[in-house]
Order: structure tokens, then sequence, then C-alpha cells
């Protein structure tokens, strides 16, 4: 349905080499693609060395839901609805890595209101969880000592309960 | 590519995070604890907590009796507008009660809010602090430039062009008699005079009435300037003139100004979606009274007050209206406060936290991590109780204050010119 017009078709190229074909108007929500668009750099494929193929698929079905526009004001609503059914289903994936993989390419594709929407999903999944859980989840070093620690802990005890 | 995720991209994750996650999460490591309390990363989180719709804050106390004195323990719980603690039987499930981090038998009370901070004063003494209660940070201003004064007005804003907390006050000199303005800003850390309003009779000679009618208030800050309500009488308190108004002050030229009310007659000063708007009464009977709320329509050249919602209502209930129209919270005194649905005219009671506490205000609430970079921490647990100075230690007010006593002399300097 969003096809109403011979759009010109973009050829995108994952890291694990699979092409994507996907029409201009719907990957100019990419910032990053855009920019390579406008350059002149598009002519070929365009090779994304940081997106893996499946988390590529992912990205170009949120796009394509994303460039879908409504036909008048009442279809406004509905797919304003709808458009808020399809964000919380897409960020509801089997694993983890998935979604942080997601987080990575909105950022390196420039894809705001993608970055926006896993990020949150992250915040959200993570919110509860302790320090030391947190730590592990994003592979970071404590690089605090014990003495520091126990300083922040005590001035933010509120905070730990 | 490495599967995890940047620091650069944890921080981006991390901004989403509710306040008191992020305050634990800064022990995550060393530069993530420095980066959240980045300037930056504190205005990201206010630009992202701006889509949360504002809350309410309920303020609780405690009486507590020694001789012939009351001391109230004042305590705040925010809640969403739609999820006010109106059943007794999970009202405030989930709900963690802040406390007021001021001592028991101090004159300390929330004279305003903006962003999520609280400005406190200590009205004997004349000591202003910031609190946010969301992150539990506190900062004590510098002395104000009058030892010996009845603060009557405070206003607490942010500029939004210089990007700057600011503090602008009335109050009347006990040594001379007369009254002085001042503006504190949070860049400069001190406090400037300024000139005092020109009100539309003379000024002088009603300034006693002023005083009184003014005692507690507070600012409302609308699009950059902040209202009072005012009404002036000569000093035979003659009621032909008396003069009613609102006293207004742009917080970017630090200008004082008027607006005339809708009304010649008593007003309370609200906000309805961001704009200004006054409440007027008109009494039915001893029990009841009109409430009409107007709302202030800024066309370009000609502002004008349209009327917006009138109700009947209880005598001596403070009026608090919420986001949808006809919604209202109603405060009476010593009486708790409810919810009142003009549509319906049902009135819903907000439960009391606990037996010995009793609700007493109410207010919008925003939270925020502001002051998380320049306040100190407080342990949650000290008996308040010590009603020493804070200017007497060698504390950090002082040392991040800086030049208290410059001002204060060239400020006294200007004020005798």
């Amino acid at each position: 349905m969003s096809s109403s017009s011979s759009s010109k078709m973009i050829e995108l190229r994952s890291s694990d080499g699979e092409t994507f074909h996907v029409e201009e108007t719907v990957v100019l929500q990419s910032e990053t693609i855009k920019q390579m668009i406008d350059d002149d750099c598009a002519n070929a494929a365009i090779p994304l060395p940081n997106v893996t193929s499946m988390t590529l698929a992912k990205v170009i079905e949120y796009i394509k839901k994303h460039a879908e526009k409504p036909k008048d004001d009442d279809d406004k609503k509905v797919a304003e609805e709808d458009l808020k059914k399809f964000d919380a289903e897409f960020v509801k994936v089997d694993q983890e890595s998935m979604l942080f993989d997601l987080v990575r390419a909105a950022n390196y594709l420039n894809i705001k209101s993608l970055l926006d929407l896993t990020c949150q999903a992250v915040a959200d999944s993570i919110k509860d969880l302790s320090v030391e859980e947190v730590r592990k989840k994003f592979n970071i070093q404590n690089d605090f000592t014990p003495e520091e620690e126990a300083k922040v802990r005590k001035e933010n005890a509120w905070a730990f309960d | 590519m490495s599967d995890h995720i940047s620091e650069d991209l944890v921080v981006e994750i991390f901004t989403r995070l509710p306040l008191k996650s992020l305050i634990r999460f800064r022990l995550v490591s060393k530069s993530l604890c420095s980066r959240i309390a980045t300037p930056d990363f504190i205005r990201l989180n206010k630009i992202r907590s701006c889509r949360i719709p504002k809350k309410v804050l309920l303020t609780h106390e405690i009486p507590h009796k020694e001789g012939y004195h009351t001391f109230y323990e004042n305590f705040y719980t925010l809640h969403s507008e739609y999820q006010l603690p109106v059943s007794p039987d999970h009202g405030y499930d989930g709900i963690t009660p802040i406390k007021f981090p001021f001592p028991l038998k101090s004159y300390a009370k929330a004279v305003g809010s903006c962003n999520g901070i609280m400005l406190v004063l200590d009205e004997r003494d004349s000591i202003f602090w910031l609190w946010n209660p969301s992150i539990r940070r506190k900062l004590t201003l510098p002395r104000y430039p009058l030892r010996n004064a009845h603060i009557f007005a405070t206003g607490f804003a942010f500029d939004r062009v210089t990007e700057d907390y600011k503090i602008v006050t009335l109050s009347f000199n006990l040594n001379d008699y007369r009254t002085y303005s001042f503006i504190y800003t949070m860049k400069t850390r001190t406090w400037c005079r300024i000139s005092t309003p020109v009100t539309p009779s003379t000024y002088e000679t009603c300034k006693k009435e002023l005083i009184n009618l003014f005692r507690t208030s507070e600012g409302h800050l609308v699009n950059g300037v902040l209202h009072w309500s005012v009404f002036l009488t000569d000093n035979e308190r003659r009621s032909a003139n008396i003069l009613h108004y609102i006293l207004t002050f742009d917080v970017g030229t630090h200008v004082f100004g008027t607006i005339e009310l809708p009304r010649q007659k008593y007003s309370e000063i609200t906000t309805i979606d961001g704009s200004l708007a006054v409440i007027t009464y008109k009494f039915v009977t001893n029990k009841d009274r009109y409430a009409k709320i107007w709302v202030r329509k800024e066309n370009n050249t000609n502002p004008k007050w349209v009327a917006y919602f009138s109700f009947r209502v209880d005598s001596h209930a403070s009026i608090m209206p919420l986001s949808r129209k006809g919604i209202l919270l109603l405060k009476y005194l010593h009486k708790g406060i409810k919810v009142y649905n003009d549509w319906t005219r049902e009135r819903s009671r907000i439960v009391e936290f606990s037996d010995s506490s009793n609700i007493n205000d109410m207010s919008w609430f925003v939270e925020s991590l502001e002051l998380l970079d320049t306040g100190s921490p407080y342990e949650e647990s000290d008996e308040l109780l010590d009603t020493g100075s804070p200017y007497e230690e060698s504390d950090e007010s002082l040392d991040t204050g800086s030049s208290y006593e410059e001002s204060e002399a060239s400020d006294l300097e200007t004020a005798e010119l």
C-alpha cells in the first residue's frame, strides 16, 4: 500500500553480505543513509558493516511500518494506535542481544525514533536491577574502591532499598 | 562489532531511567557516576521528563506537642493526578514518603518550586535552601543581604535564555523600615539588589499593608514571568481604597510590572494548560460560593481575560484545577483535601497517610536531577533537631558561595544612593 508511486529502490548490504532492496522514501528515515544518498554515494549497494542481516531485516520492518501514510484524518487516528501497538510488539524480542543490536543499529543508522524506542525498552528492562547486574549486562568493570563504593551507597541509601 | 554497548549508548539508555534507578546506577562505574552528574545529562533528563505528565505533590504533617508548643514534622508524597490516594485500602501502595530534611523546630518552610527543586526559607533567620526531594539533595544559599528582615514575597524561576535559576524577593528591612528587593542567580551565586516594584498607588504609605497581605506569598511562573496576587489598602483599611491587582516580575529583564485582574476583588492565581489563570469568588450563602476561573489569552497586542469555567463550591476551600476541565482539588483548612468532579458533583476524600498525619497542602511537581551536581546529599535518618546556623561552620555553602561579603557591601552602598 505504500508503493503508490514508482519510488527509486536503494540497495543495502549487511555485514554478512546479504543485500536488501528498500524504497528510497522509506530508507530516508535513516539520517546516515540520507547523508550517503545526498553525497551521491548510493549508486551501488550501500555497505553497512556494523549491521547484521538479522538486525537489518528488523530495522527495515520498522522503517517500512513507520513510512506508511494514513489516507485521511479518520485513518490517521487508527494508524497512530496501530503504530503504538506495532512499536510495543516490536521491542518484545526473544533475546536481549537482539534489542542491544537494534540499539546499536539505530544509533549507527541514526534513526531517532527507533533509538528512542529501543533505549526506552532497555531502560524499562533494567530499572529494577541491582548495580552488579547492570555491570554484568553492559560488561562494565567496577572501578570504585570499596571505601568509595561504601560512601556513595551511604549518601544515597534511599535508592538502594 | 563488539557484543557490548558503548558507554555513550549506555548513557543514552540511562537518560530514560527513573530517578531512583539512576541514582543507584551511579555506582556502576566512576565514569558513569560523573557523567550522570554533568549539566548536559541533567538537562537531557529534564527535557525527557517534560514528556512525563506533572505530578501532584501532597504535603503531610505530623503534630508533635511539647509543652505549649506544637511542632509539625512534614513529609511529602508524589502521585499521578489520575491515581490520587482516594481509596483507604491501597491509597499509598508503592509510594515512598519523602521527609522534609530541615530541623523540626526551625522556621523552614517551602515557599516555591521550579523544575523539581523546592525553595525553602527559614523565615526567622532569612536562610534560603534549594532542595530536590526526588534525589535527596540540598544546597544552602549564601546569606541573605539583610540581617534583620521580613521576607514577605518570593519567586523562584528558571530563565530559559540564560539557563539559570533565579530567586526574587521582596523584603521589609526592620532596621530602616524600608522595602528592599533582591535577586539571586544560581550561576553568579550572589544576591543583588534591584528596584522595588512601583505600585499603582503611593507605595510608601501603604507598605505596611502590603507586607501583611503579601505574607507567605509565592510567585507563579508562566512563560518566564512571575505573578503574585496583591491587594493594597490605605492605612485605615477603607474598603473604597482597596486595590487588587497582579504584580509581575520578568525573569529575563528583572523588571516588575502589573496586570489588571478580571474583577476588582480577591483573586487566586493558578495555571490552566500552562496559561496564567485566576479564580474569583462570589458568595452565595455562608457555606458556598461561585468560583469562576479566568484564563489570560495572550494576543500579540491585546491580552485579555476569558472566562473558562465556573462552578459552585464550598466556602473556605482552596482550589487547584487538575488537567481535565471540571476536575479540581479542594483543600479545607485542617480538614484535608478532596477531589471534586463538577460534572458528577462527586467529592472523594484523599485518605490520610497514617493515623497521626494530616494532609495540609497540594501542588504540582515534576521529578528532576537538578542539584545532583551542585547540591549535597544528606541522610534521611538524621535527627534534624540541630537548629544551628548553616553559616557558622566552614560548610560547603561558604566555599561555593563565594563573594557574599563583598556583594553585601556593594548592595548596601547602592541601597544608600
